[in-house]
């Protein structure tokens, strides 16, 4: 079994839990749920970004599209929304991201909040990032799960860019 | 935007690089001084949890927190800037926030106005920045905040009512290892 921790280390030079993802709540200070450490030192260099999608305010049921443009090569760790009604167990909204350039789909269907996206709290990582090339536009239906409220609907894709440090 | 091949580090060079550098230890780095510390204290040293190698450099890293306070009256917009410290760069590791409401925007950019952005449009804080309980853990990818650098963060409340809030920039100072015994941290010799 190969351990990551220290793997590929240098002998007697120690490594630190700095370089991982250390989840408190979960106990974890190694790789169950974060990206491996042949995964962090391939993106050495590339700096943290978050793509926020224009919000929106979504009438009670309605579906609406949002979009950004990728600018930089980009590699995506972590799916975040926050939404202004709350609804339990299903999340308020229903989300489903796509992406023209390649029309790659995230998931077969719309998924509900609580299997789409976490928040900087409780993140949810892509132990492999996944690539999003410069230039690519990603889009974001959302439907809004409640049929009552008006929700308002912030969705961001975290992750690393390439824009390198020297 | 890329680096050449010849100067990224990557899995199959990084080893090489740290070794070499460790050989060196502890004169100076990049210097051809004669170390300072017995055999005894080198070993020491390297068992020193703190010390840390990054990039092919070696370190001691030391926690640190940057802070930035904003107050809002409500539905307004404040800014505050810090700069990292001229002592040692920073390795950014969490996002922390507290808030009263969550009802509320962020963004960080460096430098001064019109600096490169962390984020393509301001983000909710519930997605930036986690607590000390469950920490938003940016620094997967080590980030560094070089010293003396100034950053700008803008916070946007919706909420309507005042707002007082806190953004917690948590990680390690890291000081070129040479400086263990300046930081209190040279292993003793008994």
């Amino acid at each position: 079994m190969i351990n990551p921790w220290t793997q590929g280390r240098v002998p007697g030079v120690r490594m630190n839990p700095t370089l991982g993802g250390w989840l408190v709540k979960r106990g974890l200070a190694s790789a169950g749920w974060t990206l491996p450490q042949w995964v962090r030192l391939s993106l050495q260099g590339a700096h943290l970004y978050w793509y926020q999608f224009p919000e929106l305010v979504l009438a009670a049921g309605e579906t609406q599209l949002t979009r950004i443009t990728v600018s930089e090569d980009f590699w995506l760790v972590a799916i975040m929304s926050h939404e202004s009604v709350t609804i339990a167990g299903t999340g308020s909204m229903r989300a489903q991201i796509y992406e023209d350039q390649q029309t790659y789909k995230y998931s077969k269907y719309g998924s509900n909040k609580g299997n789409f996206a976490g928040n900087a709290l409780e993140p949810g990582l892509n132990k492999i990032p996944h690539f999003i090339p410069a230039g690519s536009p990603v889009n974001c239906r959302v439907q809004n799960l409640s049929g009552t409220l008006s929700n308002t609907v912030d969705v961001c894709m975290f992750g690393y860019s390439g824009w390198w440090r020297d | 935007m890329d680096k050449p091949a010849e100067k990224r580090i990557t899995v199959f060079r990084v080893d090489e690089l740290a070794l070499e550098l460790a050989k060196r230890l502890p004169a100076v780095m990049n210097s051809s001084a004669p170390g300072a510390l017995t055999q005894d204290q080198l070993n020491a040293l390297q068992n020193d949890p703190q010390f840390m190698e990054l990039g092919g450099n070696l370190y001691f890293a030391k926690l640190f927190h940057y802070i930035v306070n904003l107050t809002h009256t409500g539905n307004d917009t404040q800014n505050q800037s810090f700069q990292i410290d001229s002592d040692a760069d920073f390795q950014l590791l969490f996002l922390l926030s507290t808030q009263t409401s969550s009802s509320l925007s962020i963004q960080v950019t460096e430098g001064s106005a019109g600096g490169l952005a962390w984020q393509s449009a301001a983000v909710n804080i519930l997605n930036f920045c986690g607590s000390a309980q469950n920490p938003f853990p940016a620094g997967l990818i080590p980030q560094l905040m070089p010293k003396k650098r100034s950053y700008k963060v803008t916070t946007i409340d919706s909420s309507g009512a005042a707002n007082t809030v806190q953004v917690d920039f948590w990680g390690y100072k890291l000081y070129p290892a040479a400086m263990a015994a300046q930081l209190g941290a040279l292993p003793s010799s008994s």
